[in-house]
């Protein structure tokens, strides 16, 4: 059956490939936003925003469901008067003037009555006035995946910039669900027949620390560790609120730093079911979204590479460096540390001084470029250079080898 | 006469010189391999290792193989597993043959030519104190050494003090030119001989001198790759001259799961790779499956369940020595890449107690094995390897079997099948043993200029060494001709049949054997030996 449905926010981060979704379905779309969608079949577009009433016109041809997508994060007024709680007020009211006989709205996990920041209270309140039959509250998790917009955009920014991060609410729990599983849930929402409840949860049912959240993401996305220093929250905020009142430059956003504070976990489990919706895999699908295997471990390829020999290696190492992890070992690329693999050089600190433990480790990998190096390397002195450079040889690898010992001790010790 | 064949169960070394002397006789012979074919040989025009070291273009490709398979992580066994050996060839070994293995590293191929499309080719004569027995005369296995040598090809020189250790009056090839530090030991030995360690060339089975179809070696120093030139003695070889017999066939690719005693002979079970069942008839049947595969098929068809048969090795150490005169020096651009140098040194207690040994140049190595255990960071080690490498010895160290402690034990699954468990283990000896040994050799390499590096000396785990044996001894679990007394026409023939496993290497000798067992089988009447 084709359907019509009204999206609003249709350009933003959710909305934009909400509506492609739609569409690929073969659902006919209206969409709601400020900027204007690229023209295709089967959408119409009006300009609106959530300070704006809906245009009538957008009502004529009628309306299956409205997706109610649109946020606006940035308020002048009070939070009785906020934008978000009128603006979606109206589009409600009208929507129900229309006889529209369905209406989700997209909030969050975080929603709920009294929450520490704004936003989920706003989200709480909009929810509360979904009352009628075929109103329906999606509490969206931590979404993640697809371009770097909103949210996504700036926890993959702060993963990027940051090898260590000082952190509040560190074993707070996330409940993550990916762009796509999200717009095809709310779909599904949208083309069930039956409702058999007022709000589906669409979050992964096993929360997981926001720091290993964090973590997950410099490794799969920028391939890197990270690391977090848990901070207490009551001196942080208070430290946070002096710092705000002093006339600095930068000032820390309470509300984000309180939404974090203030995140709770919901069961989704029964939800997802009753939409016969499986999340995927997390860490295989951050893996998906980061650079793909092959090109990470050309990066590997090249720092290891250089690490063994101390030049530039040429394609041919690189090309065979690939192949052989991809075929005597598991395939996936290493986490190197971010120093060594600005300067491949320094990968010495930090290889293990024992023998490898687990087939496809550092050491193991160290050793196949060795063994990469050594068979198409050049450095051979069939000539003979005479003792005198033998033996300065010898002191300088002995001293090089001293010096780094202690390093490799410490940084080369197995990570958990 | 029967018209029923004899059956030679293997390819390797041991089953090719059981066969040859039935299938000269006019007997006829079915040669079952599990494997259909040989490891691949490299292209003739492979360049000289010097010459790929230095970046001849398809270095990689040569040394690393086309797969890539030299980059499998292979620590812990010879570097030619690694340099040399499809990948997962040892699984395949050890499951066709149902052998479970704990703390011992089995190694076994299913290959036509066995092992020895892998080995290192040293070939020393057991002299009357390694066999340790009485069950066969010295004499009679001289002569069948003799026939094996001059059909394989022996290198070596019988006139030095190791010429007596390797065995005296075989046919030889002159030996291949010695690396620099290899000279360079013999000529300071020369001057200062002593009665406890005994040095001298090393003896392989590697030609110098074209022989049939292969050719002697050019010294390319690339024999840890395999040799293009096939003169390295592989059993694979005598393969085409033997099919060229009309009374022999060869069934490749049949694996041999089982011998059992039949109305008036011995049948051979089995199933060929599509795993259509297999079954032969055979008025005899030979064992040259390994030692260790032959040990399971013989236990099971003399039906001896759960009893424990010891699986002798001969407990193997690496080395690495340096002779600082020649640090700085120039490599050669050719040179023989397997042992240059053989010694022995005598453990006190008895002339069969001592260890032998192999002295190789290390610059025919490859750095990565090299390097594999040195604490060193891989570009330290490799900097390292390359500075030291004209001074730079590599060698191994066997000890007495007596040292070993491995055993097997026939189970019989659920399912009516059986299936052999190897325990790996050493003797309490061996740690003395391996301590005397190391000193003794350390001590006469430093009277001749090279000082063993501290902390190169590692033991491989038991059966990484690849000396298997004694699991069913000649004149005791057999007769003298290798033949079960409880199943009548069923022979071993190859390695589980010596009595003793000395430090030496036993492959030469086991072919002897087996020489000698299939000419008294093709001259049933009487003896061959006059
Ligand atoms: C790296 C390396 C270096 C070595 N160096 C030396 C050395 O320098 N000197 C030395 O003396 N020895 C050396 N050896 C040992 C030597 O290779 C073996 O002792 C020798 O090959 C044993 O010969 P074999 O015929 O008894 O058995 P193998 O060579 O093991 O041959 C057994 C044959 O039987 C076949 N087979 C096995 N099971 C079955 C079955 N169930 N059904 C049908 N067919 C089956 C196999 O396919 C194979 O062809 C070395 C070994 C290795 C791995």
């Amino acid at each position: 059956m084709t359907r019509h449905v009204l999206i609003t926010g249709g350009s933003g981060y959710i909305g934009e490939p909400l509506v492609a979704k739609a569409l690929a379905k073969g659902w006919r779309v209206t969409v709601l936003s400020r900027q204007r969608p690229p023209k295709r079949p089967r959408l119409r577009w009006f300009p609106w925003s959530l300070t704006k009433v809906v245009p009538q016109e957008a009502w004529l041809d009628p309306v299956d469901v409205v997706l109610h997508v649109a946020h606006q994060w940035e308020s002048t007024r009070p939070e009785h008067e906020d934008e978000n709680l009128l603006g979606s007020h109206a589009l409600l009211m009208a929507a129900r003037a229309a006889g529209v006989p369905r209406f989700v709205l997209a909030s969050s996990v975080s929603a709920r009555e009294g929450a520490l920041n704004r936003y989920g209270r706003v989200k709480w309140a909009i929810g509360r006035e979904m009352t009628g039959a075929g109103e329906i509250v999606a509490r969206i998790g931590m979404v993640y995946g697809g371009p770097h917009r909103g949210q996504w955009k700036t926890l993959c920014a702060l993963t990027a910039s940051f090898a260590l991060l000082p952190m509040i609410c560190a074993g707070t729990g996330v409940q993550p669900i990916h762009l796509d599983d999200l717009c095809e849930g709310l779909l599904r929402i949208c083309a069930l027949s039956t409702l058999d409840r007022r709000c589906y949860g669409l979050a992964d049912p096993t929360p997981i620390a926001f720091a290993t959240w964090l973590r997950l993401l410099a490794r799969h996305i920028h391939g890197k560790n990270l690391y977090i220093v848990p901070l207490p929250l009551q001196p942080a905020v208070m430290a946070m609120r002096v710092a705000n009142a002093l006339p600095l430059p930068v000032t820390v956003s309470e509300e984000r730093v309180m939404g974090l504070a203030g995140l709770t976990t919901i069961d989704t489990a029964a939800d997802l079911a009753a939409l016969e919706l499986t999340l995927r895999r997390i860490e295989p699908a951050l893996m998906a979204e980061g650079p793909s295997q092959r090109h990470r471990l050309l990066a590997e390829a090249h720092c290891l590479l250089h690490a063994v020999g101390s030049t530039a290696p040429p394609p041919s190492r690189l090309a065979a460096y690939v192949r052989g992890i991809e075929r005597h070992s598991d395939g996936t690329a290493l986490v190197l540390p971010s120093l060594a693999r600005r300067c491949p050089s320094l990968l010495r600190a930090f290889e293990p001084v024992g023998p490898s433990r687990r087939p496809g480790d550092l050491k193991a990998r160290l050793h196949m470029a060795a063994t990469i190096a050594d068979a198409d390397g050049t450095a051979y002195a069939y000539e003979g250079d005479g003792l005198a450079a033998t033996l300065w040889r010898l002191f300088r690898t002995a001293c090089v080898e001293a010096t780094l010992m202690p390093f490799r001790l410490i940084l080369g010790r197995e990570r958990p | 006469m029967s018209h029923r064949p004899i059956v030679v169960v293997g390819s390797g070394p041991a089953g090719v010189s059981a066969a040859w002397p039935l299938v000269r006789a006019g007997l006829p012979v079915v040669m079952v391999d599990a494997g259909r074919d040989r490891f691949p040989v490299p292209p003739p025009e492979r360049p000289a290792f010097s010459v790929l070291r230095r970046g001849a273009p398809g270095a990689l490709g040569h040394l690393l193989g086309a797969n890539l398979d030299g980059l499998r992580d292979m620590r812990g066994y010879s570097p030619k597993l690694r340099t040399s050996a499809p990948p997962d060839f040892i699984n395949a070994y050890a499951a066709g043959n149902a052998i479970r293995t704990e703390g011992f590293s089995l190694v076994g191929t299913f290959a036509a030519g066995g092992l020895s499309n892998l080995w290192g080719a040293a070939a020393s004569l057991f002299d009357r104190d390694d066999l340790g027995c009485g069950a066969i005369g010295f004499d009679e296995l001289l002569f069948s050494a003799r026939s094996v040598a001059k059909r394989i090809g022996l290198n070596g020189v019988d006139d030095d003090d190791m010429a007596k250790v390797h065995g005296l009056g075989l046919p030889l090839q002159p030996p291949p030119p010695l690396a620099p530090g290899a000279a360079a030991l013999m000529r300071a030995y020369g001057s200062k001989p002593a009665s406890d360690f005994i040095l001298g060339r090393a003896r392989s089975a590697v030609l110098c001198v074209d022989l049939g179809e292969r050719q002697g070696c050019n010294c390319c120093g690339g024999c840890m790759w395999s040799c293009p030139r096939r003169s390295i003695y592989n059993s694979a070889d005598e393969l085409p001259a033997l099919s060229a017999h009309s009374n022999f066939t060869l069934l490749a690719g049949v694996t041999v799961a089982r011998v059992v005693r039949s109305r008036d002979g011995v049948a051979v079970l089995g199933h060929d790779a599509e795993g259509r069942e297999i079954h032969i008839e055979a008025d005899r049947v030979l064992l040259a499956a390994g030692a260790v595969a032959t040990t399971r098929l013989a236990l099971e068809a003399s039906g001896r369940w759960n009893e424990v048969v010891p699986i002798r090795t001969a407990p193997a150490l690496a080395f690495a020595a340096i002779m600082p005169r020649l640090l700085g020096s120039a490599l050669p651009q050719r040179s023989f890449g397997l042992a240059q140098l053989a010694f022995r040194a005598d453990l006190g207690g008895g002339s069969d107690n001592y260890a032998f040994g192999l002295l190789y140049a290390a610059e025919s190595m490859a750095a990565p094995d090299l390097i594999a255990h040195m604490p060193l960071s891989r570009r330290g080690a490799t900097d390292l390897l390359r500075t030291l490498l004209p001074g730079l010895i590599v060698g191994l160290i066997y000890l007495p079997g007596e040292c070993s402690a491995s055993t097997g034990r026939l189970i019989r699954n659920p399912d009516g099948t059986s299936r052999l468990e190897i325990t790996g283990g050493f003797a309490e000896s061996f740690h003395p043993t391996r301590r005397h040994a190391i000193t003794a050799v350390a001590a006469a390499l430093r009277r001749l200029g090279a000082w063993l590096l501290p902390g190169s000396a590692k033991a491989y785990t038991p059966g990484a060494e690849v000396h298997y044996g004694g699991s069913l001894p000649l004149g005791q679990a057999t007769d003298t001709w290798g033949e079960l007394q409880a199943v009548p026409g069923l022979h071993v023939v190859d390695g589980a049949l010596l009595p003793r496993m000395p430090a030496k290497h036993h492959t030469f000798t086991v072919m002897a054997l087996a020489d000698r067992i299939g000419s008294h089988l093709a001259e049933p009447s009487g003896t061959p030996f006059t």
